[in-house]
């Protein structure tokens, strides 16, 4: 068994070697021929001749030692398949353990790949070119950092120091925040009450990360202010779900905690939100 | 030349053909004795044989190689009597066993065929 996949694989990847030793074995034994016809005292030219006629054609033996040594491949993989097939079926403990370790091997491997695709390899899914500045690569998240003890202080901002993050920028060409908390609002009219995760953004947010909606228009700069015209901007799958994707909806009223509100925008399917959570509505 | 062209001919009559499989049997025990060439095996068994068998060489290589693909005979490169490369093959443990099954398969068989035609 051994020797002969050792031997396979030498007819397969040295083919050349395995062919210079053949045609150097027969020359020999042609040489040694007609040395000996020389020997019984024949010409040297007679005694070539009759020795290529002993050999009845060097060509031919040379094929039929390629024969033997051919990897046929039809044949010899159906053999080899059966008989895999056979030890397989005689051995099922051995079966069922090579077969469990191939699935979870694969499947653990399909899990982790699946994970550093979308942490590490793609992009975040923020690029539209016709936004010169949001470049993903260029997308930065920006925390607090105490020197003192060395570590991130927290995850979230006091908005008052993200209005002088803002004003004092001289780094980014834009500075967005998000609401940490997520916000549940009411919305009522149109069918059943329902709970809605909410968030407020920035009237920045959607411009810096290259986003456009799909419908209407993104929060204008005076809408972000305490006070403000009360305007929601809703996901694209609670357009879907809720509005049945009313094409009209946007400009239209809709009911959140018994307040109306003005829907202006709605975000494109392709919109990921970036957190591990995804709002359905929001708010600047 | 003319006598040597005669030799031939009375070669020629005198051969017969080997039945399937034993001329594996022949170079295995060719083999069992010391390594030889290729071209020394056909010799020996020429000679041992007094010409009745003749190993052509299209026969000889091909099974040559497919004894040594089975692990039966292993080769490697050496230096002839007359100071050239040759290619050496020599048998191999399992090659012995295979010899030793094939000899007395052999015999069984020589010496029921050999009952049959005396007896029947």
């Amino acid at each position: 068994m051994v020797s002969d996949f050792l031997y396979r694989l030498r007819a397969l990847f040295q083919r050349g070697d395995m062919e210079a030793e053949l045609d150097e074995e027969l020359r020999t034994h042609f040489e040694n021929l007609v040395e000996k016809y020389v020997r019984s005292g024949l010409p040297r030219e007679e005694a070539a001749r009759r020795a290529r006629l002993e050999f009845g054609g060097l060509d031919q033996v040379k094929e039929e030692c390629r024969d033997s040594w051919r990897v046929q491949l039809i044949t010899e993989l159906v053999q080899d398949l059966r008989y895999g097939l056979g030890q397989l079926r005689r051995n099922p403990g051995f079966t069922a353990v090579a077969v469990i370790t191939l699935a979870l091997g694969i499947s653990a491997n399909t899990a982790i790949f699946s994970v550093v695709s979308t942490v590490l390899i793609h992009p975040l899914p923020y690029s539209e070119s016709r936004l010169s500045y949001s470049d993903p690569d260029r997308l930065v998240w920006i925390t607090e950092f105490d020197s003192r003890v060395s570590s991130v202080v927290g995850t979230v901002v006091p908005i008052p120091d993200y209005l002088h993050w803002r004003e004092q920028n001289h780094v980014f060409q834009s500075v967005a925040a998000y609401d940490f908390g997520r916000l549940g609002l009411n919305l009522s009219g149109n069918g059943e009450l329902e709970r809605i995760d909410a968030t407020g953004v920035t009237w920045n947010f959607f411009p810096m990360l290259g986003v456009r909606p799909a419908l209407g228009r993104s929060f204008l700069f005076e809408e972000d202010r305490p006070g403000g015209p009360p305007v929601v901007m809703l996901s694209h799958s609670l357009w879907q779900r809720r509005f049945r994707s009313d094409p009209n909806l946007v400009g239209t009223m809709i009911t959140l905690n018994e307040k109306g509100y003005t829907v202006i925008g709605i975000m494109p399917e392709s919109f990921h939100f970036p957190a591990d959570w995804s709002p359905e509505l929001f708010t600047p | 030349m003319l006598p040597v062209e005669a030799k031939g001919k009375l070669m020629a009559d005198k051969r017969i053909d080997l039945p399937q499989g034993t001329l594996d049997l022949l170079i295995l025990k060719t083999l069992a004795l010391e390594p030889q060439h290729g071209c020394a095996i056909s010799d020996r068994i020429g000679q041992i044989s007094k010409d009745v068998l003749c190993i052509k060489q299209g026969s000889l290589y091909p099974a040559l190689h497919r004894i040594e693909r089975r692990g039966w005979i292993k080769a490697k490169w050496g230096t002839s009597g007359n100071n050239r490369r040759a290619k050496y093959y020599e048998l191999t443990k399992s090659g012995r066993k295979q010899l030793e099954a094939e000899e007395s398969a052999w015999r069984k068989l020589t010496s029921a065929v050999g009952q049959i035609l005396e007896t029947a």
